[in-house]
C-alpha cells in the first residue's frame, strides 16, 4: 500500500509539473502571438503610410501645385520609422528583405517626387509628371504587395501559434482532470485506510471504555496489531483486568472489615457478661463444699473458652495501633519459654534457643505471637519431644524467629487453612492463635509463615522488618 | 492487723459490680458506684483506700475519674479495669498517677492481688510520710517506683506482672515461705495465693526459713 501510495504521489507530482510547464508554454506562445500581432499591425500601418506617400504625389499632380510637399515628407518619414520598427520586431527577421524592398521603393518614390514630379509641376510639364507618376504607382503597388505578403505571413505564424496554444491547453486540461481524479481517488483510499487503521480501533476502545464506565469490568478490546494502537489495546485490557482485580480485592477487604467490625462489637458486648459468668463460677468453686462441683467446673471451662474466643477476636480486630519499643528478642523468647514451662509444658520436652537480635515491636503483642508459636510447638512436640528456636537479624535491620518442632507436622490439605480464623485440629483450640499471630506480625509490617514441614514436625517463621522508632498507627 | 481496706468499685454493669463486691467483700469494705459522678459523690462523703473503676462508662469514663481522684484525693490509689485493646491507654493513665490496671475479663485472684498491692502501696506511702507508724510493714515489698517517671515499656512491665511477681516474692520472703500467713497479710485467700504463686512460677519452698517478719 505504501509503494502504491508513493507511485500515485509521484504520478501526481509529474502531472502537476506537466501542467505547470504547459501553462508556462501557453504564456510564452501568447506573448509571441501578441508580438506578431504588433508586427502585423505595424505592417498594416506601413502599407497605409506608403499609400499616403502615393496619395500626396497624386494630389500634387492633380492640384498642380507644391502644397502637399510637406505632407509627403511626413508620410515618408513615417514609412522609414515603421519599416525600421518592423525590422526590429521578433519573428519578422525573415521578412527583412521585403521590408528593405519597401524602404527602397519608398526612397525611390521620394526621389521621383523631388527630382521629377515637383520640378515638372513647377515647370508646368504635366506630361513629365504623369510619366513619373506611373513609375510611382508601380512602386506603390509593389510595396502594397510586399506588405500584404508580410501580413499574410504574420497571420499564418499567429494561426500556427494559436493552434499550438490550443493543443497545449487541451493537454493541460486533460492533465488537470487526471490530477483531480487521481487526487480524489487517493484521498478516498487514504481516508478509508485511516478510518480502518485509526478510527475503528479508537471506536472499539471508546465503546469498551464506556462499558467499563458503566460497570462492566469484563469489557475487552481486540486490536490485533503490532503498533502503538495494538499496544494501547493491550494496556487497556491489562488495565481493565487490574481494575477488576482491585475492585474484587476492595470488595473483599471491605466485607472482611465489616465482618471484623461486627466481630469486634459482638466480642466487646460479650466480654462483660462472660466475665461475670466466669467470675461467679470461679468464686463458687473456691467455696469449701461447693455443691454440684462438676457442673460449676463445666460452666467455668466453657465460659473460659468463650472468653478465649472473645479475647482472640478482640486481638484479631484490634487494628494496627502499635506501641513500638526496642525489644531484645532473646530475652523475650527465653521468658516466653520459661512461662510456658511453668504453665505446664509437656514433660521432658527439650527446648533449644539460639541466636539474638533486636527488633522494634509492640512488646506485649510480640510476646503474644511468640507465646502462640512456641506454645503450639511444645504441644506438637509432646512429651520427650524437641523444640528448636533460632533468632537472627535479617538484612536491612529486621529480625526473624524460627520455631521448629519434631511433632506430627501440618497435614498437606491444612497448609492453606492454618492461618484462617477458627480453623483448628485441636480438641480444645479456638482456631484463632495463628491468625492472630499473623495479624500482629503483619500489623508490624512482618509476617508469620509455615516455612517447612518436611517429614516429622513443622517450622514456623516470624519475620519483623526494620521498622521505625515512632509509634505507628 | 487487718489487711482489709475501703474499696470503691465503679462499673456501669450491675452484675459486674456485684461480682467485684462478692470477690472483695470477704476481706474489704466495699462500696459500689454506677458511674464517675456517683463515685465522686461517695468519695466526698467518706475516705477510700482504693478506687477500682471500669474504663468505659457512659458519662464520666474511668480515665477522667482517675485524674480527678488523684488530684483531689492523692492518697487514694486508683486501679483501672480495661479491655485488652485499651491497655496502652491504661498504661498511660498509670504514668499519670493511676496505680495499676486489671484486664477484663479477669481472674478473681488477680483482682484480689492487685487490690492487695494497691493497699500495700498506700500504706507504704503513709508510712513514709509518718515514719513512726507502719515502719514495720515497710520491709514487705520493694520500694515503690514512681510510675510517672517510667517509660511506657517500664510502666507496662511493672503493670503486667513484674509488680505482682516482686510483691509475691517479697511477701513470701517476709513470712519465710509460710503461705497461710503471707495470704493473711495480703488479704488473700490461702488458695488464691497458691494459684497466683503457681501462675507466676514461684515456689514457696524456696523462701522457707529466709525471713522472719511476723505479727
Amino acid at each position: 500500500l505504501g509503494a502504491a501510495l508513493g507511485t500515485v504521489l509521484v504520478v501526481l507530482g509529474l502531472v502537476s509539473a506537466a501542467c505547470l510547464w504547459a501553462l508556462v508554454d501557453i504564456h510564452d506562445r501568447l506573448h509571441q502571438v501578441k508580438e506578431e500581432e504588433e508586427g502585423a499591425r505595424r505592417i498594416v500601418w506601413l502599407t497605409s503610410a506608403i499609400r499616403d506617400q502615393y496619395a500626396h504625389i497624386a494630389h500634387t499632380i492633380i492640384i498642380d501645385n507644391d502644397s502637399h510637399a510637406e505632407l509627403f515628407r511626413r508620410a515618408s518619414s513615417r514609412v522609414l520609422e515603421l519599416a525600421q520598427q518592423t525590422k526590429g520586431t521578433a519573428g519578422l527577421e525573415a521578412a527583412s528583405a521585403q521590408v528593405d524592398r519597401i524602404l527602397a521603393s519608398s526612397r525611390e518614390m521620394e526621389r521621383l517626387f523631388d527630382e521629377q514630379i515637383r520640378p515638372a509641376i513647377r515647370r508646368g510639364d504635366r506630361a513629365a509628371a504623369i510619366a513619373a507618376h506611373d513609375r510611382v504607382l508601380s512602386l506603390a503597388f509593389q510595396s502594397q504587395g510586399d506588405a500584404d505578403a508580410l501580413v499574410a505571413k504574420a497571420e499564418a505564424s499567429m494561426e500556427n501559434l494559436n493552434n499550438h496554444v490550443r493543443a497545449t491547453q487541451h493537454g493541460a486540461i486533460r492533465l488537470t482532470i487526471i490530477a483531480h481524479v487521481l487526487g480524489v481517488a487517493t484521498a478516498i483510499v487514504v481516508g478509508l485506510y485511516l478510518f480502518r487503521s485509526i478510527a475503528r480501533p479508537i471506536a472499539a476502545l471508546e465503546s469498551a471504555a464506556k462499558r467499563i464506565g458503566e460497570g462492566d469490568l469484563d469489557a475487552r478490546v481486540t486490536i490485533e496489531r503490532d503498533d502503538e494502537l495494538g499496544r494501547l489495546g493491550q494496556r487497556f485490557n491489562e488495565m481493565a483486568r487490574a481494575t477488576k482485580d482491585h475492585q474484587a480485592e476492595a470488595v473483599r477487604t471491605e466485607r472482611l472489615a465489616g465482618l471484623g467490625r461486627m466481630a469486634a462489637a459482638i466480642a466487646h458486648e460479650l466480654n462483660n457478661p462472660v466475665g461475670v459468668i466466669m467470675g461467679y463460677a470461679n468464686l463458687l468453686l473456691r467455696r469449701d463444699g461447693a455443691p454440684e462441683r462438676e457442673m460449676l467446673v463445666a460452666i467455668e471451662e466453657e465460659a473460659e473458652r468463650c472468653q478465649q474466643v472473645i479475647a482472640g477476636l478482640l486481638e484479631l480486630t484490634r487494628g494496627s495501633v502499635l506501641q513500638v519499643t526496642p525489644v531484645a528478642l532473646r530475652a523475650l523468647v527465653d521468658d516466653v519459654v520459661a512461662r510456658l514451662r511453668v504453665a505446664g509444658a509437656p514433660a521432658g520436652v527439650e527446648v533449644t534457643v539460639e541466636g539474638e537480635a533486636q527488633a522494634l515491636a509492640d512488646e506485649p503483642r510480640l510476646r503474644h505471637v511468640l507465646t502462640n508459636l512456641v506454645g503450639n510447638a511444645l504441644e506438637a512436640a509432646g512429651a520427650q519431644g524437641r523444640v528448636s528456636i533460632a533468632i537472627s537479624a535479617t538484612e536491612g535491620g529486621g529480625a526473624s524467629v524460627t520455631v521448629g518442632d519434631n511433632g506430627a507436622g501440618v497435614r498437606e490439605e491444612d497448609r492453606t487453612h492454618i492461618f484462617e480464623p477458627f480453623f483448628t485440629r485441636k480438641a480444645n483450640g479456638t482456631g484463632l492463635g495463628l491468625s492472630i499471630a499473623r495479624a500482629i506480625a503483619r500489623a508490624h509490617g512482618g509476617d508469620v509463615d509455615l516455612v517447612a514441614t518436611a517429614g516429622a514436625g513443622a517450622t514456623f517463621r516470624l519475620t519483623l522488618p526494620a521498622g521505625k522508632a515512632e509509634t505507628r498507627s | 492487723v487487718t489487711a482489709g481496706g475501703r474499696i470503691l468499685v465503679v462499673d456501669d454493669k450491675a452484675n459486674m459490680r456485684q461480682l467485684l463486691r462478692d470477690i472483695l467483700a470477704a476481706r474489704h469494705q466495699v462500696r459500689l458506684a454506677a458511674d464517675g459522678g456517683e463515685a465522686i459523690a461517695l468519695l466526698e462523703k467518706e475516705p477510700f483506700d482504693v478506687v477500682l473503676t471500669d474504663v468505659r462508662m457512659p458519662g464520666m469514663g474511668g480515665f477522667e475519674l482517675a485524674q480527678i481522684v488523684k488530684k483531689r484525693w492523692p492518697e487514694t490509689e486508683v486501679v483501672l479495669m480495661t479491655a485488652h485493646a485499651s491497655i496502652p491507654a491504661a498504661v498511660e493513665a498509670m504514668r499519670q498517677g493511676a496505680y495499676d490496671y486489671v484486664e477484663k475479663p479477669f481472674d478473681p485472684d488477680d483482682v484480689s492481688l492487685v487490690v492487695a498491692r494497691a493497699l500495700e502501696r498506700g500504706r507504704e506511702r503513709a508510712g513514709a510520710a509518718a515514719p513512726d507508724s507502719g515502719a514495720r510493714d515497710a520491709a514487705v515489698t520493694p520500694p515503690p517506683r514512681d510510675l510517672a517517671e517510667l517509660s511506657y515499656r517500664e510502666a507496662l512491665a511493672e503493670a503486667r506482672d513484674r509488680g505482682s511477681r516482686d510483691y509475691l516474692t517479697a511477701l513470701l520472703k517476709a513470712f519465710g515461705g509460710n503461705v497461710s500467713r503471707a495470704a493473711a497479710k495480703a488479704g488473700l485467700e490461702r488458695e488464691s495465693l497458691h494459684r497466683l504463686l503457681r501462675r507466676h512460677g514461684i515456689r514457696a519452698e524456696h523462701y522457707r526459713g529466709e525471713g522472719s517478719a511476723g505479727d
